[in-house]
């Protein structure tokens, strides 16, 4: 069992999709040979279309997929185009964001969808990570539904099963959730040099 | 300020509109600095140099330039969602709000900053190009997510057409 997962996010560091894909790698270690693709650079399709299963994973970008995802995509299209694959992978896809809400990735998961759709390829399930940068910083009794949901999206991935997308949330109250989140960027902006007067009311356009 | 954002080609686009062109009330973003590149999601334009995006590739200001009381995009309508170029538009123009949640309508969205209170635009969406029900179905799910995102009374429709040239009321 060959799995090409498709690292979609642009970071260099701090990647949450990395440590997603890394991840699934160690969990599926024994069940099958596991190679990462990264959608910046769009090559290697022969290889990727030679796996049995793609999974892309990637952050969510203003409600959906980050443009060179998008650009990604179009490009495997047309390779599949001129050279039609022995093999029809099947399609899945993981999406993590910022918000509290898993649910939020249903139009970015949709667009994998379509591609899938549109190259012909059987397009299995997704996985919506809500509170994606935070999760490995919480507590496990915090992450019991988002650890479930990784579960039971593995399970179809390995068993190349269809099934309805599966979003996830963190186990804190919301309002919680936001408070946590909003604090973090405190520090950050302070070693920037930055008040949260700053952001609120930044300086005029410079170019 | 009507901004206008397209992915057409740029000259033709202005012939044929020219009564757009050289506007202090309309602004144009189109791909005609060159290849944009792709954001980075290095968060300075939250939290190093707010609303300036790094990236020094002439589309480094588009958080100021993706703003107006009136938004126009106009997009081929690639695998249910924006193209290419318009979806980074967005990506891009992400300083234009702020880092920090808030819950709106029972879920989180970015805090806007103050001065755009009760100032969500009227934002309009053209999407060209061959368009399958499944496109169709999750291209409406994303308008209607960006327009929260953009303000909680953000207004306008999502329009399905041909010709943008025949089409779109410029």
């Amino acid at each position: 069992m060959k799995f090409a997962m498709i690292m979609g996010s642009p970071k260099r560091r701090g990647s949450i999709s990395a440590h997603l894909i890394e991840e699934m790698k160690t969990t599926i270690a024994d069940k099958g040979e596991v190679t990462i693709f990264n959608a910046l650079e769009p090559e290697q399709f022969e290889e990727v279309l030679s796996c049995d299963r793609l999974v892309f994973v990637f952050p969510l970008y203003f409600d959906s997929l980050p443009s060179h995802v998008i650009s990604y995509l179009e490009q495997l299209n047309a390779f599949i185009q001129e050279h039609p694959p022995e093999k029809k992978p099947s399609v899945y896809a993981v999406c993590n964001l910022g918000f509290y809400e898993g649910y939020q990735t249903k139009w970015a998961l949709g667009r994998i969808q379509c591609w899938a759709e549109a190259v012909s390829l059987p397009w299995k399930a997704g996985l919506g990570i809500g509170a994606g940068p935070f999760i490995p910083h919480l507590p496990p009794e915090a992450r019991k539904r988002t650890d479930k949901g990784k579960e039971q999206f593995l399970q179809l991935l390995l068993s190349d099963a269809t099934g309805d997308n599966i979003y996830t949330e963190p186990d804190i109250p919301k309002e919680m959730f936001v408070e946590i989140a909003n604090a973090q960027w405190t520090p950050q902006l302070e070693a920037n040099g930055l008040t949260v007067n700053d952001v609120m009311n930044p300086h005029p356009r410079q170019n | 300020m009507k901004v206008i954002v397209h992915d057409l080609e740029p000259e033709k686009f202005l012939q044929a509109f020219p009564h757009l062109q050289n506007r202090e009330d309309v602004g144009i973003i189109a791909e005609t600095d060159g290849p944009i590149r792709n954001c980075i999601g290095c968060f300075s334009c939250w939290i190093r140099t707010p609303m300036q995006c790094i990236i020094k590739d002439g589309y480094n200001d588009l958080s100021h330039r993706f703003d107006g009381d009136e938004v126009i995009v106009i997009s081929r309508c690639v695998y249910g969602g924006y193209s290419r170029f318009v979806k980074n538009v967005f990506d891009r123009s992400i300083g234009g709000g702020t880092p920090f949640f808030e819950i709106r309508d029972g879920e989180l969205k970015h805090v806007q900053r103050e001065k755009k209170e009760g100032e969500s635009p009227n934002f309009n969406v053209y999407m060209y190009g061959n368009v399958t029900d499944l496109e169709k179905k999750m291209i409406t799910g994303l308008y209607i997510a960006n327009k929260a995102n953009m303000g909680p009374d953000t207004t306008g429709e999502l329009h399905f057409i041909n010709d943008v040239y025949e089409e779109v009321p410029l």
